[in-house]
């Protein structure tokens, strides 16, 4: 149309084509390739079939990495929430400085990197790392217990890489309730645990959900972290997307998955967008 | 400098009309205001031309140049905004510097003219400091130092003093007065305020709905509105509903106004009196009379409210040193209004 | 909420909370001074000897590199991109904004893990595996939503009225941009770009999937190596990596408070 229209096309140009070609043309392209048969040996065929999501669903194995991955998406949240809450509590409760302070130390881990973090925990939790010799030395253990390669190593390390996520969303969800609700359901003599549990907690859940649903979509998409921690036997639907790839190379199954993955993230999200939607709306009318 | 001419300019998004077909033209050195109520149209027109809005048709023309298609940067005005618009991040210095800039001017030519506009608005001083450093009217003071600075051929004002407490606001009118009779650029000043725009005009172009109600001088649209949208919108009225009944207006039943409405017997319609041109005369009785109710002291205004019965009331303004400065509630009051300080218009449709 | 002090029992809960948060960055900081040829912590001895190990090894060296130069050119680009759709988006200069913004932000949602199968199959397809410019492309896509995010927001903070001054004074759109606009945003800029710069220097799941079995980034090697057995380089390695987060974390803050990028 006229001059500024062309000036936006070209502005946007960049941005626009690399995500069409980088982003979603390689996920369609995906999508082809989840619905392409499948042989051990000779590799992708050419005929269509959605037999890769059949037997994805269907397949036992399949089944238990995809009970597993949501399974610890739930330990995790919960986990998350039940750290997360207090420690977003003694943040609002705290003078500026402790604050700072607090919040700092919070943001400080988001920002190192997963692979350094999950490493640190490995040193720490290996059969010879530094919480089972502590414990031995003190006595207080004869054999290592098993914290690595399994579902608590996995869980540990997860939750400490998510925890942040949590309290950075609780703090604000906890800070915008008015002092006077809480006040005034004091002063009806509610008490203080009555006041927490029908007030407080009611009044921060649409932060709560934004908060659990993002470290549950994390992570049952995280990689690095049940890699290292869970070891090559402790599968989860990224490392199998992984394996299917590199190892594998079953691609057409490895895409299945990846869309399942990824269809399971995308709902929650929407699911939780909308969930949240009405509750907000449901408290300003 | 030149003189600004508009034709037809009209400016529609897709089946609102803006700006209906407006024509109006301000000599070389003349100051006129835009006066309306806010979604007139008076920002719009401003905006089309400054360049920053593409009308959907007509003409502007500045001189005999035709600028309608024209980017802002090539159309030489200044433009004064109700934000300032200042550039935080510059200094006061670099923020009048801006447009001397852009037209190449520089070394000691640059330095004298920035220091002349700023010594214009009495900021000679403040070249140093950043625009956050200052107050608001010292803000806007720079704002129009930079407006000058490039010697526009038109300078525009888009409601500058709505942002200024009280007394300020009166010193920057008399401010924007003083440098327009000095400098004699062609302005257009916009505003809601009737008493900015009677204070700072040549002439008046009053706005309503997209259309110009009266283009005239301020006394001329004081004393002689063109129609009852302006004198319900100058000055301090009062309005009432009324009726045709016997060749003459009913507020209400008995409370007769001595007027000669051309409308049709019995048809409903709107009566627009001005505060201060209605004279009251204490203990007297007349075709018009009432009581008066309230007696609200204004400073250099009394106003009063008076009850004609039937639930009808109207203020009156008297001034506060005059005779009539201190009547008290109860006082029985005629009330006499010339017979051409009474608008009539067609009763409003209620929104 | 009513302002409270935090009760005895919040206040310790809260300490041991954040020491869970901090202590495998602590550790892994320890570890990498050992004398020891073991991991151990607390460290036996100090020494830098695991340092220079990392910095002379031609493998880390060239996958240090390789990281620094994928953040730097990723965030280069994302700045550019990002800062060009963000403007021409804020002004509505195209049609379809929400669906270019949703399209641009959409990296954000995906599992990381699936933007990098998806796009080893696709550039298999067209031949272009192991280009490392198609993995800095890789990267700008997912750094782009964080400058977009901090241009927008910082686009809707300036007074529109700022662009149309320098117009009206005689710049056309593109100096009203340079003089005015982007010194204005440049605090948002840099921010977006510091958090882009971390989080390319972070990136695994997309990463590990583009690279040929010659080229690694830092991140990756350390990933791989653990395979291998542990050893204090490892922790040294990982020790670069806390301090140059360390050091972006505090030039973030000198220009913006960045918790809004969560």
């Amino acid at each position: 149309m006229n001059s500024s229209r062309w000036l936006g096309a070209g502005l946007v140009l960049p941005a626009t084509a690399l995500l069409l070609l980088l982003f979603l043309a390689p996920t369609l392209l995906m999508g082809l390739m989840s619905l392409r048969n499948y042989t051990a040996g000779t590799g992708v065929g050419s005929d269509w079939t959605i037999a890769n999501y059949l037997s994805v669903l269907t397949d036992g194995f399949y089944i238990e990495i995809m009970a597993r991955t949501l399974f610890l998406g739930l330990v995790v949240t919960l986990a998350t929430l039940l750290l997360g809450f207090p420690l977003a509590l003694f943040i609002l409760r705290s003078s500026p400085a402790v604050q700072t302070l607090t919040i700092l130390l919070v943001i400080f881990p988001l920002l190192c990197n997963i692979v350094v973090r999950s490493f640190g925990w490995m040193v720490l939790l290996s059969p010879n790392g530094v919480i089972n010799e502590t414990l031995a030395s003190l006595g207080l253990i004869a054999e290592p217990l098993d914290l690595m390669y399994n579902l608590t190593g996995v869980v540990i390390g997860l939750t400490q890489i998510y925890l942040p996520f949590m309290v950075l969303l609780l703090v604000p969800a906890l800070q915008n309730i008015p002092a006077d609700v809480e006040a005034a359901a004091l002063g009806l003599r509610a008490s203080r645990p009555r006041t927490f549990a029908t007030i407080i907690v009611p009044l921060a859940l649409p932060g709560i959900i934004t908060g659990s649903i993002l470290v549950f979509v994390l992570t049952i998409s995280a990689l690095v972290t049940p890699r290292m921690l869970g070891g090559p036997t402790y599968k989860v639907m990224a490392t199998q997307i992984y394996d299917e790839f590199m190892t594998n190379l079953n691609w057409p199954a490895g895409a299945a998955l990846a869309f399942i993955l990824t269809a399971i993230t995308l709902g929650l999200i929407w699911g939780a967008n909308r969930l949240a939607a009405r509750y907000t709306k449901g408290l300003q009318a | 400098m030149s003189s600004l001419t508009i034709k037809n300019l009209k400016k529609r998004y897709d089946d609102l009309t803006v700006v209906n077909s407006v024509s109006l033209d301000v000599a070389q050195g003349e100051f006129v205001s835009l006066l309306g109520p806010s979604g007139c149209g008076k920002t719009t027109i401003l905006r089309m031309i400054a360049g920053l809005l593409d009308p959907s048709g007509g003409q502007i023309l500045f001189g005999e140049t035709d600028v309608t298609r024209l980017p802002p940067n090539r159309r030489n005005i200044g433009l004064v905004f109700q934000s300032y618009a200042l550039f935080p991040h510059l200094t006061v210095f670099e923020n009048v510097a801006f447009g001397l800039r852009r037209q190449k001017v520089s070394g000691a030519e640059l330095d004298t003219r920035v220091r002349e506009a700023l010594e214009r608005v009495r900021l000679g001083q403040h070249g140093d400091r950043y625009p956050r450093q200052l107050s608001g009217g010292q803000q806007q003071r720079v704002a129009l130092a930079r407006s000058i600075a490039p010697r526009p051929s038109i300078l525009l004002f888009d409601e500058p003093l709505s942002n200024l407490d009280a007394q300020l606001r009166e010193e920057m009118q008399i401010e924007i007065k003083r440098l327009q009779a000095d400098l004699q650029i062609t302005s257009l000043f916009v505003t809601h305020d009737q008493h900015e725009a009677m204070t700072l005009s040549d002439r008046i172009c009053l706005m309503s709905g997209g259309d110009i109600q009266q283009f005239a001088s301020p006394e001329e649209v004081y004393f002689r509105p063109a129609n009852g949208f302006v004198s319900g919108f100058v000055g301090s009225p009062n309005k009432l509903q009324g009726r045709v009944s016997g060749g003459r207006v009913a507020l209400a039943e008995g409370v007769m106004l001595d007027a000669a409405p051309s409308m049709l017997e019995g048809a409903p319609l709107t009566v627009t009196l001005r505060q201060e041109d209605i004279h009251l005369v204490p203990g007297a009785t007349g075709e018009l009379s009432g009581t008066i109710n309230l007696r609200i002291f204004e400073g250099a205004s009394v106003q009063y409210v008076v009850s004609l019965g039937q639930g009808v009331e109207v203020l009156a303004r008297v001034t506060s040193r005059g005779p009539l400065a201190d009547l008290a509630p109860g006082t029985q009051v005629a009330l006499e209004i010339a017979p051409d300080r009474i608008f009539l218009s067609p009763a409003e449709v209620s929104a | 909420m009513i302002p409270r002090k935090p009760t005895l029992l919040l206040t310790l809960f809260a300490l041991l909370v954040l020491v869970f948060m901090n202590a495998p960055t602590v550790v892994v900081v320890l570890a990498s001074f050992t004398k020891t040829s073991y991991l151990t912590v607390p460290p036996q001895g100090w020494t830098l000897d695991w340092f220079s190990e990392v910095l002379t090894d031609r493998g880390y060296r060239r996958a240090i590199s390789t990281s620094l130069t994928l953040a730097a050119g990723a965030t280069a680009l994302s700045i550019l991109l990002g800062t060009a759709a963000s403007y021409a988006l804020h002004h509505r200069l195209v049609r379809g904004r929400d669906a270019i913004l949703s399209l641009v932000m959409a990296p954000l949602v995906f599992p990381a893990v699936v933007i990098g199968v998806a796009l080893l199959q696709y550039i298999s397809m067209l031949g272009f595996r192991g280009q490392f410019w198609i993995l800095m492309l890789a990267h700008v896509l997912i750094t782009l939503p964080y400058v977009v995010r901090s241009a927008m927001s910082s686009l809707t903070g300036l007074n529109p009225q700022l662009e149309e001054a320098a117009m009206v004074l005689g710049s056309n759109r593109f100096e009203a941009f340079r003089l005015v606009t982007l010194p204005l945003l440049k605090p948002g800029l840099v921010a977006g770009g510091i958090f882009s710069f971390v989080t390319s220097l972070d990136n695994v799941p997309v990463t590990i999937f583009l690279l040929t079995p010659r080229q690694t980034t830092l991140p990756v090697k350390i990933f791989a190596s653990v395979e291998h057995g542990v050893d204090p380089s490892i922790a040294a390695a990982s020790t670069l990596l806390v301090a140059g987060t360390a050091i972006a974390l505090i030039l973030a803050q000198k220009w913006v408070s960045f918790t809004r990028f969560f």
